[in-house]
Parts: structure tokens; sequence; C-alpha cells
């Protein structure tokens, strides 16, 4: 069989000896390729490196306007993500198949595998065909960092990153009193008003004297303090100047308001956990009142001894004959005329009540958000966590980065940290911007995505449903700026635009209409599933899952897109509609989402799609979601399986209880789960 | 002259994987050497948490580092490797690597990154990221494990998960289940006299799952000091404590129950001075971190020391992820106990220490697609 226009794609088989290395024999692959017509080259897989030189100028030599590579994943993971350029800056991004994961290993007989791994490959050759040719062009990054803080935090990673050689300009709000910080510019009083650009070219808009200011940055540090309110006051003691809070952190302790004292008495955790700096800084006031001869009477809930050095403080604590007391219930406290009485109960000696006196009593400041962190945020476009802090709990960008690049988060304002983590936080944020922009230039493609403004309705869908920021409004105001430079090519804004005004030159819906075409060729006589999984999480979970010798059913066909979010409504149906009896999007599980909203998104148009099946009456066919994580590759494949079970007209106990139980596995939504 | 400027890193886990990647963003050439067959490191032991969504165990994360590793121009990675012995000094130690002993794991390894024979490689910096030990609860024998079926550890626990075979732990018959803190940890007669970091956080979100799995279970936690860190984490123990038991202090004892298939948790309750007794189905032992035993050998092949308690021993710098040996760093857990976040933020702060390469290698040309 020749394939119309072979040509133009060249075939790069990443191979081993046909003896050891793979079940799957590299000649017979080859020989096979070949006589369906395509131009395929062999690449040794010994020394990854060396081979994509190699195979770089191959590329340079014959020109192809697509490239294709199949291996085993140790060699394509050194692939996806470079392209191969010319002198001109033109790239090609070559599309990869893992034939040996996700066919060598899977299945028994050599047969099956190689009818497997060409099928694979041809998928892979139809997606590369439509893949355009993007052009690259190199940006200058700015060396200028804009540090917005007004603590501790701020100031450590000012010296480390000044250290690094990059300049730091520290915004500190205007009450802050500062001493000169060597190497750092200093801009007080300025509020941050706007953020347009993207990392390596930020435009900052300040406020300061009511005048606007524009600092251009190549990235931005978000350090501010958590705000800590005085503690709440105990009933009866309001005005009570025996009660007294402690210092912010041990380095404000001033031995002199334990002048004269007899007792003191320290009440951690009253209404919730303290922070870890709040606990170091009470068992420091606690230990230098006890050198001092002090009665000391420490109430907790929960002791931290986290970190490398907490058990060690806690020891001393101890060894220093200070009274530790751990509560379930808050202890009472009652003004006495020569100081104040504390009656609790000790969680490990029940019932007695503990009556002990002190001359002071000494309460942590409470911790909350930054004060303005809501107005921040929204400036940001980055969503603060559950409980207000800067810093969404998503752990694909922790620890300090965030999902617009060049954008980072420390300090208690994102994280509760002790003393030690502040200064590993500083560092870790000074290389990470080092890295970022320590090479004075960076590579970005000059465009990835066509916008139609004539069908654009400036609905601002995509706007709003962009994680990284990578979509502006113009300075008019009426149209819309697309930066690629800050995007992350989840595609997630071409899937949702109502208009389809999107149009992603990277895998765009050509793309996977040519793979579905393909997969969705019926072989003997069963309709295949269409499985779209996410690249980050669900592709490392099938790669996983050959590793551990399980199969995909052979109706299956997966197809990896660069987020769950990337699959529309559209593609979902014409997979439908191209013959497959159902679809699948495997994405990351909620709030796990690279860009943030791909995969509830994802949720979503399955849902539609499944519930518009339900409404035309196509009940044999089926759209579902499931979230998957890179580590669940035995749920991948339960998950995959159960939905390629055949609905037998023979619906007997046995076999509807064996479904009922792999849909439960997945805990999916959609119809006919 | 050295046409290029190498850091060799020796582990392949999180913090190695951290480390080599921003190493290599900034110009450097990475040779990551790993023992085992695969990168990744525990990343590939402990399962997924997430129930109706994320927990951020944070576990999976280690998997797009792997990726993005693999990727990149300027890293070279041998597996089934280690260290032998390093000589020299910074900007021009000398690493001679031998080939591991080949194990059962290694056997779906990829096998064009391991490495076959001796050799010696020039590197100017090392960074050392070797990890930890889960403890082996037997060590425990008061605890039950290994001689009762219904004593687990929490590793055991996430296998069955990653394996999607949890419901072979959670038989029918299975309600009432026991998490016990602090097993290997916080035992100063051992000589562990520290805080794993990490468990008390498993504990929790493990019982969460498994509450999603089956909302009846009866659950309860006997704790030291819970240890409350990490993003809304506050909000998640909040959470839990309606929908669980927590009970202070560790069991000292936990034997065969006379019911069949129950096992009974012994420990001393001040309150009525002497030891209560708690019948449960199930108890999961929540172990600790412990120094790898090869620590010694690391030292001696590599020129460092040994802490007390069996970690590699930093400098006495202050914030500084240097070693007692110039030039070498510790990231992660070799180092003491750490959690994922900690690690990648330590390596991330040990790069800085390291400045930029004195000479730039340019191999071939890419750009960074999909980051």
């Amino acid at each position: 069989m020749t394939v119309e226009g072979s040509n133009d794609v060249l075939v790069a088989l990443a191979q081993g000896r046909d003896d050891v290395d793979f079940l799957l024999p590299p000649s017979l692959l080859t020989a096979e390729m070949e006589k369906r017509g395509y131009r395929v080259i062999s690449l040794s897989v010994g020394a990854p490196r060396s081979t994509m030189e190699a195979l770089v100028r191959t590329c340079r030599k014959i020109k192809p306007k697509a490239l294709l590579v199949a291996g085993p994943s140790a060699f394509l993971d050194h692939v996806p993500q470079v392209v191969i350029l010319d002198d001109n800056g033109l790239g090609i991004r070559p599309v990869t198949v893992n034939v040996v994961e996700r066919c060598a290993w899977l299945y028994k007989d050599e047969k099956t595998r190689l009818k497997k791994a060409c099928k694979n490959i041809e998928i892979g050759v139809a997606r590369a065909r439509t893949r355009p040719i993007i052009e690259y062009r190199e940006i200058k990054t700015r060396k200028k960092v804009l540090l917005l803080g007004d603590g501790e935090s701020a100031f450590k990673a000012g010296e480390k990153l000044a250290a690094l050689d990059l300049d730091v300009t520290l915004v500190v709000p205007d009450n802050i009193n500062l001493v000169a910080l060597p190497g750092i510019e200093i801009l007080k009083g300025a509020h941050l008003q706007a953020l347009t650009g993207y990392a390596g070219d930020f435009n900052a808009v300040f406020e300061q004297n009511k005048t606007l200011l524009e600092i251009q940055a190549g990235a931005v540090v978000v350090g501010l303090e958590a705000s800590h309110p005085a503690p709440e006051a105990i009933p009866n003691l309001e005005k009570n100047d025996r009660v007294k809070t402690i210092p912010l952190t041990p380095g404000d302790l001033d031995p002199g308001i334990l002048e004269g004292l007899d007792s003191i008495a320290l009440i951690l955790d009253r209404d919730d956990v303290e922070t870890r700096l709040a606990v170091e800084t009470a068992e420091a006031l606690a230990a230098l009142a006890a050198k001092k001869g002090i009665n000391v009477s420490l109430f907790f809930r929960h002791m931290s001894v986290h970190g490398r050095k907490g058990q060690e403080r806690y020891d001393m604590l101890r060894h220093l004959g200070i009274t530790l007391i751990r509560y379930d219930e808050v202890p009472k406290c009652l003004p006495r005329d020569d100081g104040i009485e504390i009656v609790a109960k000790d969680a490990v000696l029940g019932d007695k009540n503990l009556e002990i006196k002190a001359d002071i009593l000494f309460l942590p400041h409470r911790t909350m958000p930054a004060p303005n962190s809501k107005r921040l945020s929204k400036v940001l476009n980055l969503p603060l966590d559950n409980e207000g802090f800067f810093q969404a709990a998503n752990i694909r960008h922790f620890p300090v980065a965030s999902p617009r690049k060049g954008v980072f988060f420390i300090g208690s304002g994102h994280q509760d940290l002790s003393s030690e983590e502040i200064i590993e936080e500083a560092s870790a944020v000074a290389s990470e911007v080092r890295s970022l922009l320590g090479n004075g230039n960076m590579l970005v493609p000059k465009i990835l995505l066509e916008h139609d403004r004539e069908k654009c309705a400036m609905c601002l869908t995509c706007l709003r449903t962009c994680g990284h920021a990578a979509i502006e409004l113009n300075e008019t105001g009426n149209s819309l700026e697309f930066l690629p430079a800050a995007c992350w090519e989840c595609g997630l804004c071409a899937s949702v635009c109502p208009q389809q005004a999107i149009t992603r030159l990277f895998n765009p819906v050509d793309e996977i209409k040519a793979a579905v075409k393909i997969a969705s060729k019926k072989e003997d006589g069963e309709e295949p599933v269409i499985v779209f999984g996410c690249c980050n999480s669900a592709a490392h979970a099938l790669e996983l899952a050959g590793r551990f010798g399980l199969e995909l059913p052979d109706r299956a066909v997966f197809i990896e897109v660069p987020c769950s979010g990337h699959v529309s409504q559209t593609e979902v149906l014409n997979g439908l509609a191209l013959g497959a009896q159902g679809v699948i999007i495997l994405g990351c599980h909620s709030d796990n989402c690279r860009s943030v909203r791909g995969s509830r998104s994802a949720r979503g148009k399955a849902f539609q799609v499944a519930e518009d099946l339900k409404a035309m009456g196509l009940e044999d066919k089926f759209s579902r979601f499931y979230g998957i994580a890179s580590n669940e590759p035995f749920r991948l494949v339960g998950i995959v399986k159960a939905a390629c079970e055949p609905f037998s007209a023979d619906d007997s106990d046995e076999s509807v209880k064996k479904r009922n139980k792999g849909a439960n596995a997945g805990k999916g939504v959609g119809a006919n789960g | 002259m050295k046409n290029s400027s190498r850091i060799i890193v020796i582990g392949g886990g999180i913090a190695g994987l951290t480390a080599a990647e921003n190493l290599a963003e900034i110009g450097w050439e990475v040779l990551i050497i790993e023992r085992t067959g695969h990168l990744g490191g525990h990343g590939h032991h402990w399962a997924c948490m997430a129930t109706s969504n994320c927990n951020r165990c944070s576990a999976c994360a280690v998997f797009d580092r792997v990726g993005r590793v693999l990727a990149h121009d300027k890293i070279s990675v041998l597996t089934l490797a280690r260290v032998a012995s390093l000589k020299g000094e910074p900007w021009a130690f000398k690493v001679r690597i031998e080939p591991e002993e080949v194990r059962e794991e290694a056997c779906r390894s990829h096998p064009h990154l391991v490495l076959s024979q001796q050799r010696e490689v020039c590197a100017d910096f090392v960074v050392v990221a070797t990890g930890f030990t889960p403890y082996d609860a037997k060590e425990s024998p008061l605890l039950g494990y290994g001689r009762f079926p219904e004593v687990l550890t929490t590793l055991d626990v996430d296998e069955m998960l990653l394996r999607n075979h949890v419901q072979s732990f959670l038989k029918p018959d299975v309600s009432d289940i026991a998490f016990v803190q602090c097993v290997g940890s916080r035992d100063k007669q051992a000589g562990r006299d520290y805080c794993s970091q990490f468990c008390c956080k498993t504990s929790l979100r493990l019982a969460r799952k498994l509450l999603y799995e089956r909302p009846d279970l009866e659950i309860t936690l006997y704790y030291i000091d819970l240890q409350v860190t990490g993003k809304e984490f506050r909000h998640f123990l909040k959470e839990m404590s309606g929908r669980m038991k927590f009970i202070q202090g560790t069991p000292a004892e936990i034997s065969h129950g006379e019911t069949e298939g129950k096992v009974i948790v012994k420990r001393f309750d001040p309150s009525e001075g002497k030891a209560s007794i708690a019948e449960h189905d199930r108890v999961v032992l929540s172990i600790g971190q412990v120094a790898s035993p090869e620590n010694k050998d690391m030292a001696d092949a590599l020129g460092l020391d040994v802490a007390p308690d069996g970690f590699l021993a930093l400098s006495e710098a202050e914030g500084s992820r240097v070693s007692t040996r110039p030039g070498v760093f510790l990231v992660g857990a070799c180092s003491g106990p750490a959690d994922l976040n900690t690690s990648s933020m330590q390596a991330l702060a040990a790069t800085t220490e390291i400045g930029r390469p004195a000479v730039m290698a340019d191999t071939y040309r890419t750009a960074l697609g999909r980051r």
C-alpha cells in the first residue's frame, strides 16, 4: 500500500539491537513501514544525545515537512520539547510515538505487536503531516526583577537575587523603614495596578503618590508577608495589661519584656494550629525566660516539631524544666490581683484540673492573608488558595512558581514557613529566576494561534479561561492579543471559543481528525474507543502501565493531547461520527491541572456530549471524563478496559456486576457509566 | 582545555532531578547517576491520593520532572550505576562510576541508559541526592508488623492503592481502621530523635482516600503531635476532624484479639493510670524516614561525614547546602528527613550556591516548546 505524499514525512525509528533490547525486532518494523511507503531512517538509541544531533543533521539535509520519531519512552522523552530549527528560525516539531511501552511490552505475540506499532506510527504520521512549521524568534530577556515585599522573606530573596547578578527593584509600602540593601533599588509606597506582557518582558504599572509609573521587568516575585493582627482577646481579660503579645520572629525578641517577672505562661493553638514561625518564637521566648530562672508554662494542642531542628528545640524546652501542657480544651484564664490564673486539663493527665498562676500571659499573633491579597491576585490574574493566601494550591507550581511564567510567590503571604525555610525559599526563587532570565535571551514561537477577528464576538471567554495570562486586551480594548511567549499551548482557549474564532497552529483540529480517521478504521468488526490523554498525567500513566506489563484493550486508541482541555466538543463528536463507539477524555484530577481550568473544562465537555447523546437516543455511544494521575497505571487500564467491554446481549448478573465494578473503579462522569 | 563544564548529580529522585534541571537551564552539562533502573525515586512507590479532587500528595509531580530532565539537551543519565570514588577538588573532581549489581527491578529499565562498564568522569561540582530509606516496621517487634496480617504500613497500603487492589485491604468485614503515627520517628533511644516530616500528611491523606472509597469506615489516628504544615493543611485537618477520631498518645503494643481478624491496640492511658486497650480490624503504621544504610559507604566513597543519626552531614555554614567537603552539595532526604516540597526547595537552593559554568557548551539548538 502506498500512502499518498508519504515522502514529505520522515519516520525515524529509534531502535536497539534485534536480539536484546526490544521485543519488537527493528528490522521487521523498518521493513514493514517501508512496505507501506514511508521514508524511514533508523536511529541508534545507544547514545540519545548524539543520536539527536545526528537526527538534526539529517533533517537539515533532507528538509522534511514533518517528522515522526518512534521508539522507547526514555528516548522519546528527549524529543517532544525539541524543535528542529533551520537557519531561518523555522522549526519542525516532531510527533512522537511510543512503540515499546505502548506496543512491544503490551502484546504477547509478535504479529500483534507489529500491527499495533504500525498503526500507532501511522496515526502519528497523520498528525505530523498536519503539523505546521512554526517560526521562532529570539527575544531578549530583561535582567530586572520586581520584588514586592515588606519583610524578611523579600529582603532575603533580594539579597540572593542580587548575588546572582540580577537587577532587583524592591517595592515596599510607605510605612517600612529600611536600611539600604546593597545592590537593590528601592521603590517606596508604590502599588501595582497592572501587569501585562510575558516572562522576560513584563510591563508593570504602579501608582505612586497618585501618579502612574511604568516599569519593565523580566520577572515578578511577590514576597508580601501575611498580616498578623493581635490575638483575639480572652473573655474577662480584654483590657488586662498582664496579657501580652509574643513578637513575630525570634529575632524580634527583647529580653526587656521579661524584666522583674517570676512566672510567665504561653498559650498556643487557641483557635487554630499556630504557624511554625509563631511556635518557634514562642519556644525562643520560653527558653529565654527559663534561662533567666523564670517559671514558664507552655500550653499547646499540637507541638510543632517539624523541620530539621524541630525536635531539638522541643527537647531543649523539656531540658530547661519548662512546664509543658498539652490540652484538648482551650484553657480558662481568670484575672487575679497578682497575675493571671490559668485552669487547664492536660490531655494526657485527664480529668484533674491544673491551676497555674503567671505574672504575664503571652499569646501569639494571629496570621491572616496579606491585606491586599485579593486585589493583587486580580491584578496578577492568579487565583488565591482556599484560605485566601497567595498561590493556588496546585502541586504543578509548587514550591514557588505560578501558572503565569515569570511570576513567583514567596514568604508567609503564600505559605506557612519556618525561619529555616524562609532562607531556603529565598534561594529557591533566586534559582528559578536565574534559570529563566540568566541566559539573556529566550527562543519563542512567533505565532501559535490564528485569531479570526471577523468571527470573534469579543465575548472574552478565552481571556477568562486562560490560566497563564497569555491573552490580553490590546490598548484600545477592542481586540485581543495572544502572547506566544506566555503560552503553555494547552489549547484551552481554542476549544472553548463559542465562535470557533481561534485556530491552533500546533495540534489543530485537523491533526486530531487525521488521527481519529486512522484510529477509527474498523478492524475485526469492532468499533474503536478513542482515549484522549493529557500528556502531563494519562500519558505518563500509560507508559508506566506498559512497564507493569498491563495491556490496553485492542479497541482502545490512545491519542496524547497537551492538556485535556485541548479536546473540544467538536473533536469528541468527530470521533463518534467517524465510527468510534465512545470517547474517553483522561485529564488531571481537579485542582491538579497545570493550565488551571483544563481538566474542569474537559469534564464539562464530556458531560455535555454525553447528555446530547442521550437526548439523541444514541444509547450505545458514550463520552466520559476521568481524572487520572501519572502514578495510576492500574486504574487507567481498569477504566479503559471497563469502557471497552462490549455491551453483550446476555446481561447476566455476572457481566453486570463486572461492568459496575469497573465503572466504580473509575468514578468518572458521563452517560452509560 | 575542557570542552564542557560538568556537574555530577548522584540520585535521580525529586531532589536530584530538580537540581539537574535547574543547573542545565543555566548552561551546565549535567550527568545524573542513578542506582536503580529508573528515574523518579520513591515516586514509583507512592500512590495517588486524589479523591474527588487532588489532595496534593505531590507524588505525580515527580513524573513531570522525569520527562523534562530526559528531554533536556544538557542532561545525561546513567542508570544502574553508582559512584565508587571521588578524587580532586572543586572544578577538578574525578569521579569513578561503577555498574550497580543488576537487581530484579531492572528488567524493565531503559537499556540504553544503563552503565555497562566502569568509567571515570571529570566534574566541577557534585550534588548528592541519594534520599532516604523507609523505616522497616519489623524493627519495632511490639507493634506486630510482619507477625499479624492485620498490621500494615502506609507503604503497603500505598502499594495496594497503586495496583488498584485496595479492595483486598478494605474487605467487606473491615469497618474499623487505626493509624499509628511516629513509627520509627521521634525515638531518642533508637537514635532517631527527629520528626520524619511527611507521615502526618501521608496518614491524613490516606484516611481521606479510604473514607472516599468506603464512607462508613471508622478511622482512629493515634498521634503524638500532629504536624500541620503545607498549603491549606489547616483547612484539611479541620475537615478531617469531623470524620475521624484523633487520640493523643501512640500505642506501645499491638497484639491479636480474641475475635478472629481483630487486633488489640494497647497503650498507656495516664488518666486511668493503667493500660487501656482498643480493638481494630486493621492497623496502619505510619512509617518514617530513616537514613539510608548505604550512607556510610557513600560517605567513605565521597569523603563526606555522617551525622549521629546516620544522615549525611552538612557543613556548619548557616543556610548552606554544602557538605563537609567543599564543592559537594547535599539536597533532599540524604541530609535529613524531607518531604517532596522541601526536597525540591533544597535542590533549588543548592543551585544558587553553584555559579554559572565557565565554558558554555553548545550542542544543538533547541527551543523549549511545551514548558
